[in-house]
């Protein structure tokens, strides 16, 4: 009856990660946010780049594990960080002066 | 707009030929259109903050603003929790981590509107009397008018789990919501740090 | 209306059981097709008429028809409504009626969010004409700042309006992805899809990746409009080229929005009436993929005069004119396709070949205009305009009439008249060449665009492009005559009039409700042409055929 292409992944139970990884997760999460904090109070000239790696960290964090990025197909990674590549030089562009 | 032909056999064949489920896909197609806005957006910021005093954002508050931070990230763990729940079918604890998830919602929400009310009213920042105040309500006024969507179908969806919609064969609708939620978790994640920490 | 009596014939079909099922929220993406085409078409006609007052203004020089100031207000709302509300969603409709039928589905992925996105459209419109009528609407369809934010409220509706037509777009492409990765029938691989649904993938995913960061624009304005916020305003320390930077970010990528779906209809033209199988067909799936990525990578050639930093020109010209290479890449596939073929010249075969020709004439003036010190020179000139109409009247729109008089049959059961669909096809094609072809001149010459009159000496050529676009006028009477009265009593098609592959092809005309009564197994190329016969030309109709899906 099912017509699924046994090469691609087929519709099944999911093999997401448990309560545990998820208060871990949360854990990072609100120390990253703390670290944040901190560092927006030091003047140095790493401030901005070191909160800009924080920030895509925690991003990271939440997109990898609480959206199951990691455990789901790569199809969806794909759709959702190709959009980036474009926005590299939007940004850029947009900025020139 | 929740209703697909996903996970469902149209005349006996398996509606999906790639294998992924369609809501699934569309949502995360759907993600992605949400990215390009919200890049837009923020290359708009960082255009208008380039062109403001460099303690432009000095009026924001940092601690409440971190406080708000942390629990939108608690909301973020409620969904992911409550996701974890329903695949185990565990109907009670679905309820419970969608509505903690509505009061973090809720509560972050608030806390964003008490402080406009507060930039507002004592004239500190507005829209209109500095680009970097235009710049701020624009986009945080976004992410707040994503996250009040995100309140409406957090409250549908906690609606149709106390109708006994999902199983822990059947929680795709759930899944989709949180995947939703995370994102707009994310986006105020970036922009916390570029808005209120840069 | 009680063609429900009559088998496979007559448009009350489909989902629509009843004509007024076609003006209400019905899912059926047959019906929802005929939605967006009609609604399309009808803004084609306002979109016209505005077109033609524009050309009587310019028919002579110092010509008091219309102010300024109206003729400012005539042209915006003719550039929007006949981009954002003919040639988009006419592709859209069209795309909803076949592309299902063509991968062997029932229906899109998501119905009810399909309904959802032809909705907006009707808002989206209504929001346009109310634009039109409170007036303001003055700064072109670019809107760019600071003209954009001092115009009076009309300006604002029409922002409103682009809102929700961007959102229609959006939910429409990601329902189209969804459907052609996940509900192709079995056997229908991704090589084996027709080249229209490959060419709607490359189209959904430009505006899935463009369409939101013309939302984040125009939200920005719609702010500065009403609250005061100065985005877009020096004075205020705003920078007017963050409109244009946004603008051009979806707006460049849209001209491929605007002609990817006509490239994949003309894939399907050719191979039916040329008899032969399409040559090159991964180059030509491919090279759509291409102009969907590297369309993203050039919009700033809109800018080379506008303040951007000129180190930026190079790299843009660059981009802009690598474009040429995919795209010729299908064009040349069309020619070899056509290449000794045993060509029959239906009417929609006549309009595939004009859009070959002209859509080349408007891809050259293209090259011109992306080469920098060309483009400097007649940026803002009629040679800008006359491109412009090449690509979109000369290709866009060609295409899409291709398309329409190839699956008329298919959509109502009936034949359209071929006698006045060829009246309709060269009365178009004179028209335009006549309309357009002057104003290359006149361009180059250096007339400015946008502007409501012009000094004597450009009146020869202008008053050519006026007894051109009246023509064009004329031309879209034996076409409207055509479709309604074919409705009644054009010759019955059946299932394949033109002998064509496809699945679409496999149904009845119109289709059942559900499509597909049994699924379709595909288990060849889509354009097998004089290497295997015809399915429904066999002497018995394929089952589910003949009998309307009983």
């Amino acid at each position: 009856m099912k017509h699924v292409d046994p090469a691609k992944e087929a519709l099944q139970p999911h093999r997401y990660p448990g309560v545990r990884t998820y208060l871990l997760v949360f854990a990072g999460l609100a120390l990253l946010t703390l670290i944040e904090v901190a560092v927006s109070y030091i003047t140095a000239g790493i401030r901005v780049p070191l909160l800009i790696l924080l920030a895509a960290l925690k991003a990271l964090l939440v997109i990898l594990f609480f959206m199951h990025l990691r455990y789901d197909s790569r199809w969806y990674a794909f759709i959702f960080f190709a959009p980036l590549v474009l926005v590299i030089p939007l940004i850029w562009v947009s900025l020139i002066r | 707009m929740s209703e697909t032909t996903s996970s469902l056999t149209v005349h006996g064949r398996a509606a999906s030929a790639t294998g992924l489920d369609s809501a699934k896909l569309g949502m995360w197609l759907f993600l992605a259109t949400e990215v390009m806005l919200f890049s837009a957006m923020i290359a708009g910021f960082l255009d208008m903050r380039g062109r403001s005093p460099a303690d432009a954002n000095h009026v924001l508050n940092i601690p409440v603003t971190a406080v708000n931070t942390f629990v939108l990230i608690c909301s973020s763990l409620t969904v992911a929790l409550s996701v974890a729940s329903i695949e185990q079918g565990n109907q009670k604890r679905l309820r419970t981590f969608l509505l903690l998830t509505l009061l973090f919602g809720g509560t972050f929400l608030s806390v964003q509107v008490f402080e406009y009310t507060k930039l507002i009213g004592s004239g500190e920042l507005t829209p209109w009397n500095s680009l970097f105040g235009a710049g701020f309500f624009a986009v945080t006024g976004l992410h707040g008018f994503h996250v009040f969507i995100g309140l409406i179908w957090c409250a549908l969806t906690i609606l149709w789990a106390s109708q006994g919609k999902f199983s822990a064969q059947n929680f795709m609708r759930v899944e989709v919501f949180g995947l939703y939620w995370h994102f707009v978790d994310v986006v105020w994640i970036i922009l916390f740090v570029l808005i209120y920490l840069m | 209306m009680t063609a429900d009596t009559v088998v496979g014939t007559g448009l009350v079909r489909h989902g629509g059981r009843k004509f007024s099922d076609y003006l209400v929220f019905n899912t059926d993406h047959k019906v929802i097709g005929i939605q967006y085409l009609v609604l399309a078409f009808t803004f084609f006609i306002i979109g016209g008429l505005l077109a033609e007052l524009i050309r009587a203004q310019l028919a002579v020089p110092n010509n008091q028809l219309v102010t300024g100031s109206q003729y400012n207000l005539v042209l915006t709302l003719h550039g929007t409504i006949m981009i954002f509300l003919w040639i988009i969603p006419a592709f859209v409709g069209a795309a909803n009626y076949v592309v299902p039928l063509m991968l062997g589905a029932n229906d899109m992925a998501f119905p009810r969010l399909n309904a959802v996105s032809f909705w907006l459209l009707v808002p989206g419109g209504l929001l346009m004409l109310a634009s039109f009528a409170v007036g303001g609407a003055e700064s072109g369809w670019t809107a760019y700042p600071p003209l954009s934010v001092t115009t009076p409220v009309g300006q604002t509706l029409w922002a409103l309006a682009l809102q929700f037509i961007g959102f229609s777009s959006i939910f429409g492409a990601i329902n189209f992805l969804v459907t052609v990765f996940n509900l192709r029938a079995p056997g229908m691989s991704l090589t084996r899809m027709p080249l229209l649904a490959w060419a709607i993938v490359a189209t959904s995913l430009i505006i899935m990746l463009g369409t939101p960061v013309l939302s984040g624009a125009l939200l920005l304005l719609i702010l500065q409009r009403l609250l005061g916020a100065q985005f877009f305003t020096p004075g205020g320390g705003g920078n007017p080229l963050l409109w244009q930077n946004l603008f051009w970010f979806y707006s460049h990528p849209a001209v491929y929005i605007m002609i990817l779906p006509g490239f994949g209809i003309i894939s399907e033209v050719l191979p039916v009436f040329a008899r032969k199988p399409i040559f090159g067909y991964k180059l030509i799936a491919f090279s759509s993929m291409a102009i969907a990525v590297f369309g993203f990578l050039v919009w700033a050639h809109h800018m080379f005069t506008s303040g951007m930093d000129p180190f930026l020109r190079v790299p843009f010209m660059v981009t802009s004119m690598i474009i040429a290479v995919p795209t010729g890449v299908k064009i040349f596939s069309w020619l070899a396709t056509i290449w000794a073929g045993k060509l029959r010249f239906t009417t929609s075969m006549m309009f595939a070949l004009a859009f070959i020709s002209m859509f080349v004439i408007g891809g050259l003036s293209g090259i011109f205009l992306a080469s920098v010190p060309i483009d400097i020179h007649v940026q803002d000139t009629y040679f800008v305009v006359a491109h412009l109409h090449y690509v979109l009247f000369g290709g866009s729109v060609m295409a899409l009439f291709a398309g329409l008089y190839l699956w008329y049959p298919k959509l109502t059961g009936r034949m359209l008249d071929e006698r006045l669909g060829h009246l309709h096809f060269w009365l178009t094609f004179m028209g335009f060449n006549l309309t357009f072809f002057p104003q290359h001149i006149a361009g180059l010459q250096g007339m400015p665009r946008r502007v409501y009159t012009y000094p004597p000496e450009f009146w020869a050529l202008n008053l050519i492009s006026s007894i051109g676009a009246f023509l064009m006028a004329i031309a879209v009477l034996p076409f409207l005559y055509n479709a309604l009265r074919s409705l009644a009593v054009g010759k019955v098609a059946g299932p394949n009039p033109w002998r064509a592959f496809g699945l679409e092809w496999t149904l009845s005309s119109p289709p059942p409700v559900h499509n597909f009564p049994t699924p379709p197994v595909v288990e060849g190329d889509p354009y097998g042409y004089g290497e295997r016969p015809v399915p429904g030309t066999r002497v018995v109709p394929a089952p589910g055929v003949a009998g309307g899906g009983e």
